[in-house]
């Protein structure tokens, strides 16, 4: 008997996880096919499409008239498409982060912005605007220091650490202090920095997905495609810490090294995606938390369900952005944090959050 | 830098002097002007304001093209049309074999290639019919070099 | 391989070879002469009014043709921009798209016509007073958020930046710009520098065909800053007047690599805070009492003192800033206002193309025995009417300066 309502209770459970996943990637889709139609630039919807075809098949493709004077192919591939993409790539890897950092942490609060990664890329960034000062130069000058700093904040909690002992308590003060430090940091040189170079700082921490190429596109897409099938592979072992450093060392979950190769993983995917991006927050937090709530804490599913809740809320908020004033675009950060407010809200007003 | 001062008198002064030069900046326009002599007409294109540009005459049935002092790699003859290149001319003459009459039926369009404007080549109102006295000095052709000094003096003005 | 690469390689650059070609340039020798250019327009009208048979350049090659042949002596036109940047051109720029507000201030000086800008940052947009024919061009947002789909859908041909400022946006849009459309050419200029403002409206003229209008701009510009330098220039170092500058917000000063500091040397004068390494340093008041300016500075139109300029008729905000500073607590041990030498100047005449209005002002406020014919007002009435081509009466309209 018992056995039989588990039984039908867990299958219950795989459709509601199945068809979860299954209704993210069409929702996926389709939002995808709509923001490729957004923009500023006089191309109808019909347009958009055929732009995508005479890209992929530019002999088969006879384009009209008014769609070469406006260089639609141009707009679509040369603008729109990566970006639509990059939405999606990044949304996917921050929350996915976001939901490894909270599984080896055991806090729902933990996310890459709590943990200082963010305030270090950002204070990389300030570095490199406003000083001049960098690794790489040229191009890649803002983007190396982004992402150096961000690996040098998950180096540091890492460091800091151990010394305390590979505690979750102490990962997250740790993470807390650097947060505060290099928003010091980048505060001071927004003091000293003109006010030319304090304008790009600031736009720069907006966070947008202005900047993005395909060739950064593939980027992220390679460290993602690296770092989340062995994550997924592991993922079990994710469960297991997620119930405490002792049980899972009862299991025979190595847990020192598993919490250390996890931490970088999410570092890794958080410093690739933000230093291209900017500061952007919440997807990190509320995709996990959001998935979590449907579908339950196997992190087996937990992580592939809440990159996907991740990448429709970043693509969404990007469309959201993109229309919401007309000739306007809105930092894609700005209006992530616009929609964790009611988000939090929900949870602040539910009695067993 | 010598230290002039800029008193009020004295902008008012630049100001209107600077006016002055400006103005040759004319409206683009070309003009024709037709004089009688003895069997042929003689035309005189008289071209403002459109240092690079390009001029179509048709002249009509009955005249027979003669000649012109424009220069040959300048001018194209075809049927009943003359097509002349301007590049710096002010003035066009050219000769045709045609009676009196047929000066009210030339027409002519011309183009501003700087500007990107174009229009019709207007009729000279105060052309003399039948005086004699003809525009064109020396039989045929204006001597080429007073003709290059001309271009070189329009350039110079031009700033070139 | 390798083989066929070099081969498609060389088809490329014999492609892009062509394609920089100068237009109509029959033997390929680089220099459209005139026979070639005659030939052109001959074969374009025969072939177009004539029933000619020839093949004729088309219209827009034709019209290039001219432009090089009466502009750039029929060669290849190779110009460096201010980031140092060099260009070539083949054909004129016909469409262009401006993210440097000020670079469209300089290029209506040089007598460009509007039609031939098709895209303004919004800061343009949101100035109707002063840029009143642009009011209804592209709005392409600004260097540090800007819209690409505008930018990209005006198909513009060049596409203009700031050159010292900014530089990792206006590189970001460059790359993204170029992605969309590589044809685009991108030019970098200022237009509000001092050292670069001469030169700058020289190789803008020269690039846009406007080389008369540049020099009649530049015989005006050189006389009003060589009037003050010619003064300035014969001033002995220490006998310089120390000067107080406060930007828009109380108490901030200009520093030594700012502009404002640069103006004032400019004018004769020597900032008390010119060696402060930050821009727009927070100075300590007793600093100012202790280091006794002859003359006091201020700066409105921004910050902390959002009026003024040229849509503003009111000077009683002018006035009110005027006298808090000589209230302050114990300024007025200060000689600039016992002597009451305290002035205020708008951001529009000392920022930007127009700073030479400003830096007059600035010399006739230091030393208004040396400058006693100096009239400021005068210059930029000038300016306005010869140059930028407005309709504004400066005795009616616009507060810029008080006391004058």
């Amino acid at each position: 008997m018992m056995t039989d309502t588990g039984e039908q209770e867990y299958t219950r459970l795989t459709e509601k996880r199945v068809l979860f996943i299954v209704g993210l990637i069409l929702t996926l889709i389709a939002l995808a096919g709509v923001a490729v139609t957004l923009g500023s630039a006089n191309l109808s919807v019909a347009d958009s499409y055929v732009a995508i075809l005479a890209g992929l098949f530019p002999d088969a493709v006879d384009l009209p008239d008014r769609m070469i004077e406006s260089n639609a192919v141009g707009i679509v591939w040369g603008w729109r498409l990566h970006r639509v993409f990059f939405g999606i790539a990044a949304g996917f890897g921050l929350a996915i982060a976001g939901s490894v950092m909270q599984g080896v942490l055991r806090n729902p609060l933990a996310s890459p912005f709590t943990l200082g990664i963010a305030s270090a890329a950002s204070c990389g960034a300030s570095i490199a605007i406003v000083l001049g000062a960098g690794v790489f130069s040229g191009s890649l000058l803002v983007i190396g220091n982004a992402f150096l700093f961000a690996m040098l904040a998950a180096a540091a909690i890492y460091g800091m650490a151990r010394l305390r002992g590979m505690g979750s308590e102490a990962m997250i003060l740790a993470g807390i202090a650097l947060m505060y430090l290099f928003s010091a940091i980048t505060s001071l040189l927004q003091y000293l920095g003109t006010a030319a170079k304090v304008q790009e700082v600031v736009f720069w921490m907006f966070g947008s997905l202005d900047k993005s190429s395909w060739p950064k596109l593939g980027i992220v897409t390679i460290v993602i495609v690296a770092v989340i099938p062995p994550l997924l592979w592991r993922a079990w072992d994710l469960n297991a810490l997620a119930e405490g450093d002792e049980v899972a060392a009862s299991l025979g979950v190595p847990v020192e090294r598993s919490m250390a190769g996890f931490m970088l993983a999410a570092s890794l995917v958080t410093a690739v995606i933000i230093c291209f991006t900017g500061t952007i927050g919440f997807i990190g937090l509320v995709a996990p938390h959001i998935t979590r709530m449907v579908i339950g804490t196997d992190h087996r599913t937990l992580l592939p369900a809440s990159g996907l809740v991740g990448a429709v809320l970043l693509l969404g908020a990007d469309c959201l952005a993109r229309i919401l004033i007309p000739g306007a675009i809105i930092p894609v950060g700005i209006m992530t944090a616009f929609l964790g407010i009611p988000f939090f809200l929900y949870l602040f007003m539910r009695r067993d959050a | 830098m010598n230290p002039s001062v800029m008193t009020p008198r004295r902008s008012i002064a630049l100001c209107i002097l600077i006016a002055l030069l400006a103005a040759p900046v004319a409206a683009a326009n070309i003009e024709r002007t037709i004089t009688s002599s003895g069997d042929d007409l003689d035309v005189t294109l008289t071209v403002t304001g459109i240092p690079v540009g390009g001029i179509v005459e048709t002249f009509p049935d009955g005249c027979i093209w003669k000649e012109t002092d424009h220069p040959a790699d300048r001018t194209r003859i075809s049927g009943q049309q003359a097509a002349f290149a301007v590049i710096g001319e002010e003035t066009i003459h050219y000769r045709v074999q045609g009676p009196q009459a047929a000066a009210e039926a030339f027409t002519g369009t011309w183009e501003d290639l700087l500007t990107g404007g174009s229009g019709t080549v207007g009729v000279d109102e105060t052309h003399d019919p039948g005086a004699g006295k003809t525009p064109v000095e020396t039989p045929g052709f204006l001597p080429a070099a007073a003709f290059a000094a001309l271009a070189v003096a329009y350039r110079w003005r031009c700033g070139r | 391989m390798t083989r066929r690469l070099i081969l498609l390689a060389c088809a490329l650059c014999l492609l892009a070879g062509m394609a920089m070609a100068v237009p109509c340039d029959r033997d390929g020798d680089g220099t459209l002469t005139a026979p070639e250019l005659a030939a052109a327009i001959l074969d374009s009208l025969d072939a177009r009014q004539m029933g000619g048979a020839v093949e004729a350049p088309s219209p827009g090659d034709l019209r290039d043709a001219a432009f090089v042949y009466e502009h750039w002596d029929g060669k290849a036109l190779t110009i460096t921009d201010t980031s140092g940047r060099t260009t070539t051109l083949t054909r004129p720029i016909r469409r262009i798209a401006l993210f440097n507000s000020d670079s469209l201030e300089m290029l209506r000086s040089i007598g460009l016509e509007p039609d031939r800008i098709v895209g303004v940052s919004k800061y343009v947009l949101e100035d109707p007073i002063f840029y009143p024919e642009y009011q209804g061009t592209a709005n392409l947002g600004s260097v540090w958020s800007p819209d690409y789909e505008q930018a990209a859908g005006v198909r513009p041909d060049a596409v203009f930046l700031y050159a010292s400022i900014s530089q990792s946006s206006c590189d970001d849009i460059e790359d993204t710009l170029s992605a969309i459309d590589p044809g685009i050419r991108f030019f970098r200029f200022d237009s509000f520098r001092p050292t670069v403002y001469a030169d700058e409206v020289r190789t803008l003229g020269l690039l846009l065909g406007k080389s008369e209008d540049a020099d009649r701009f530049l015989t005006f510009y050189e006389d009003a800053t060589g009037s003050v330098a010619g003064v300035v220039d014969t001033i002995p170092v220490k006998d310089r007047i120390p000067v107080y500058l406060e930007n828009w917000n109380d108490y901030k000063s200009a520093g030594k690599g700012s502009g404002y500091n640069e103006k004032i040397e400019l004018a004769g004068g020597m900032n008390i805070f010119g060696d402060n390494p930050v821009e727009y340093p927070a100075i300590d008041p007793e600093a100012v009492i202790s280091r006794n300016p002859g003359v006091i500075v201020k700066i409105v139109g921004s910050g902390e003192t959002t009026f003024g300029g040229y849509g503003d008729d009111d000077i009683s905000s002018f006035e009110q800033v005027c006298r808090a500073i000589s209230d302050r607590p114990v300024w007025n041990q200060i000689r600039a206002v016992r002597d009451g030498r305290v002035h205020i100047i708008h951001t529009d005449v000392i920022g930007g193309p127009e700073y030479f209005i400003g830096t007059a002002y600035f010399a006739k406020w230091f030393y208004p025995d040396r400058f006693p014919d100096l009239d400021p007002r005068t210059i930029h009435q000038q300016y306005l009417e010869e140059f930028q081509r407005l309709d504004y009466d400066l005795e009616r309209h616009g507060t810029f300066v008080y006391p004058a």
